[in-house]
């Protein structure tokens, strides 16, 4: 009886394990074919297409055309690029809590993972053969490079990248590091290089002609109904008049106040003392001037 | 919504300037009250908008998930998204979009905007330049691009300048610095002034000067080599004795103390010095060194503060030295603050304490003083001008205590001076690197001895350029 109660107990952990990993953790926010995923248990692989549901353990797949995009429950994004192959290993999130968990796989391509509450909290990682990748509350881009090497570019956050033999962390935004293999050190971060950027992108990017599955396609015009493209930046403080201007001109004024009051005594009345300035004892006046004849010394000498 | 902020806070400005002249309070303690009034109540009303915004786009999200390829939905989350400095969530987004349709040209010029913000400048410039290409790319579009592609492309050099070259007029109503009574304290005794000694109100042409290059090392740790170099140069056209010419330049390493433990936080060892001119002959000059510590509190506010050493050498020509300024040792610790309220307003602060050892004893002093001022950025009225104008009101108030008594003034009285100064900066870019700016100013300082009770109003405008 105990026994078959355990069974029972064992049974419903594993259901509830089943239900928890097949619920909706995102959904395929756009999909250009080939895109295909296979979901955990699935014989066969399903074609993506737009609104579809994304569990835990689906493993998305693009052809040499194929791209994806899955947006999760957190508001993270995840950019799946042609000729790759990506599985969300685990998916968790509060919303209430604005906790969770997240990990990935990658075996080729690329993919660009835009951080939302997940990565902002507890950090989201990214695992390929030769290194794992931890993300912090931020963008990433991940490249496989021909030869089995892997970049890893930081957009902004802080990534840390780790093999089997070192690690290494990138702190600055337009940084990337190198993984040649598992064994092999990983070298220190280095401007990414504009070439891979630009391949990259390329990859991640609808090519004339796809529409990522949508039937309607936006435009400008209602991109700019909605302000898209028309905000300007804020203004860089280091050349735009400010604070130091005001200084430097509050600077100057000083100076020249200093200047002059330091010679304004030198056209004061001073009264003489009678007996001292004059016979007829009558008041006198006197006005003090500089001992040296330097012209400069006295602001009303040289005033007009 | 902005403006009526705006409103709000120049109206309780002038309410409370009403009360407080009412009541006779002390003038040098008004700017300070009303600025941190003014700071205090943007700061609640931006925080009872973000609450609001952050449901919204909660709301907005919810809906975009269910709907994707509404592309009305995801603009507005966007907006939202952008309004509450969520940029990654924006990003996300239009990069959905772009998935629908690679030929979106606005959305390209959002996402390097976006990125540029987040400090990824290499790909702001990719979208910049891919917007750039588009054909229906309109006027005004196109000049922000034009405008914002070099600010980008700067990032990604190691030596980076930047500039600003400010020219124009500015009338001074009281450039000789006399004070109103027509008296003037000397050996003790109020004395009058002689009938050519009045204030005297003066126009000057003037131009200024600030050049950066910060030289960026490419290291992990973001190490930086800065020189700063600034120039201001007047020809006043009546008072020429008083024409003015400073140049000032520092050097040194800003270097990141512990990438890992402290994000951002940076320390600048660097020597500076100055050399000045006055009615042709030199006046004051200084050479010295400091060590400053910035580090940002949050993503918003940022503290530093510093202190530095300075031998200063001055030329006071003449048979009473009365200045204030004489040669001697400099001491000033500095404490800088900017807390950015929100996209459009940021406030910045600077409290001041300095000791200057002079070789005249009545030369020496203790000061100690802040400066508070909000930077308000705007759209200018026309979507052709590319950058936002800028509108600056500000206050600064400081004291200053004097070791031991001018001989020749007051020989029992120390000196105790409070200078206060308020006024508006508006800066007015109409390209990318062109515009005007103009400046009011009220500068009064008042004084336990007659001689320095002085006030003067003073006004510019002229063109700038920057880059």
């Amino acid at each position: 009886m105990r026994l078959l109660i355990l069974n029972f107990f064992a049974l419903g952990l594993m259901l509830a394990q089943s239900a928890a990993l097949a619920e909706t953790v995102g959904n395929v926010g756009a999909a250009n074919p080939q895109a295909a995923s296979t979901p955990p248990n699935a014989a066969a692989s399903r074609a993506l297409t737009l609104g579809a549901s994304i569990v835990n353990r689906e493993k998305i797949e693009t052809s040499g055309e194929g791209t994806a995009q899955v947006t999760f429950l957190d508001k993270s994004t995840l950019n799946v690029g042609r000729n790759s192959s990506v599985v969300v290993d685990k998916f968790v999130y509060n919303p209430a809590a604005g906790t969770g968990e997240m990990a990935a796989s990658m075996t080729k391509g690329v993919l660009r993972f835009v951080g939302g509450q997940v990565s902002h909290t507890n950090g989201a990682s990214v695992k390929t053969p030769i290194a794992t990748i931890g993300i912090r509350g931020g963008t990433m881009t991940v490249i496989f490079l021909p030869g089995h090497r892997v970049m890893v570019i930081d957009q902004y956050g802080r990534i840390d990248v780790t093999n089997k033999v070192s690690s290494q962390t990138i702190l600055r935004p337009g940084y990337a590091v190198k993984i040649d293999g598992l064994n092999t050190p990983i070298g220190a971060p280095f401007p990414v290089p504009p070439n891979v950027l630009a391949e990259a992108m390329a990859l991640l990017t609808s090519a004339p002609g796809q529409h990522g599955g949508a039937h309607r396609w936006p435009n400008d015009q209602t991109a700019a109904r909605f302000d898209t493209g028309s905000a300007r930046l804020p203004n860089d403080p280091a050349n735009t008049p400010g604070p130091q201007v005001i200084g430097i001109i509050n600077l100057g004024d000083t100076f020249v106040s200093n200047r002059a009051q330091q010679q304004q005594v030198n056209g004061v009345i001073i009264p003489i003392p009678q007996t001292v300035a004059s016979p007829t004892n009558n008041p006198l006046v006197q006005t003090v001037t500089p001992q040296n004849n330097n012209p400069q010394n006295n602001q009303f000498n040289s005033s007009h | 919504m902005f403006f009526d902020r705006t409103t709000q806070f120049i109206l309780t400005s002038i309410l409370l300037t009403k009360t407080a002249t009412a009541f006779h309070w002390r003038r040098a303690c008004l700017p300070a009250l009303l600025y941190c009034l003014g700071f205090g109540l943007c700061l609640g009303l931006e925080a009872a908008k973000a609450d609001v915004s952050k449901a919204e786009q909660d709301r907005l999200f919810a809906a975009t998930f269910r709907e994707p390829a509404n592309d009305k939905l995801t603009f507005e989350y966007v907006r939202t998204s952008i309004a509450l400095g969520d940029h990654e969530a924006a990003i996300g987004a239009l990069e959905r979009l772009l998935n629908y349709n690679p030929r979106l040209t606005r959305v390209k010029f959002e996402l390097g905007m976006l990125y540029f913000r987040l400090g990824s400048y290499e790909t702001a410039v990719r979208y910049f330049k891919q917007a750039l290409e588009a054909d229906d790319l309109d006027a005004a579009a196109r000049a922000r691009i034009e405008a914002y592609l070099p600010d980008a492309e700067k990032h990604l050099s190691p030596s980076q300048w930047t500039g600003l070259l400010q020219t124009g007029l500015r009338y001074q109503s009281n450039v000789s610095a006399l004070p109103d009574t027509g008296t003037l304290q000397v050996f003790g005794l109020n004395l009058p002034v002689s009938t050519g000694q009045k204030k005297k109100s003066d126009w000057n042409a003037f131009a200024l000067t600030q050049i950066g290059n910060d030289y960026d090392f490419q290291n992990q740790r973001g190490d930086t080599l800065e020189t700063r170099f600034s120039g201001y140069g007047t020809a006043q056209f009546s008072l020429t004795q008083f024409d003015l010419g400073y140049v000032e330049a520092s050097l040194g390493p800003r270097l990141a103390l512990a990438p890992d433990l402290l994000p951002g936080v940076t320390i600048k060892p660097y020597i500076a010095g100055n050399l000045s001119w006055i009615g042709g002959s030199q006046y004051l000059n200084s050479g010295g060194a400091g060590v400053s510590l910035r580090a940002p509190l949050s993503e918003v506010w940022t503290i530093e503060p510093g202190v530095e050493w300075r031998q200063l050498s001055v030329k006071n020509p003449g048979f009473l030295i009365t200045t204030a300024l004489g040669s001697g040792d400099l001491v000033t610790g500095t404490l800088t603050t900017s807390y950015k309220i929100n996209d459009k307003l940021t406030f910045e602060g600077f409290g001041i304490a300095d000791g200057a050892h002079a070789d005249n004893a009545w030369q020496s002093f203790l000061q100690g003083g802040f400066q508070a001022a909000l930077r308000i950025e705007f759209d200018p009225p026309s979507e052709l001008f590319p950058r936002r104008w800028t509108l600056m009101p500000y206050a600064r108030i400081l004291w200053s205590n004097f070791d031991a008594p001018d001989p020749f003034i007051n020989a029992s009285l120390k000196r105790r001076d409070t200078d206060w100064r308020t006024g508006l900066l508006l800066d007015m870019p109409v390209t990318g690197w062109f515009g005007v700016a103009a400046m009011f100013q009220y500068t009064r300082t008042d004084s336990n001895i007659i001689n320095y009770r002085t006030d003067d109003i003073s006004f510019m405008i002229g063109p700038n350029a920057r880059f």
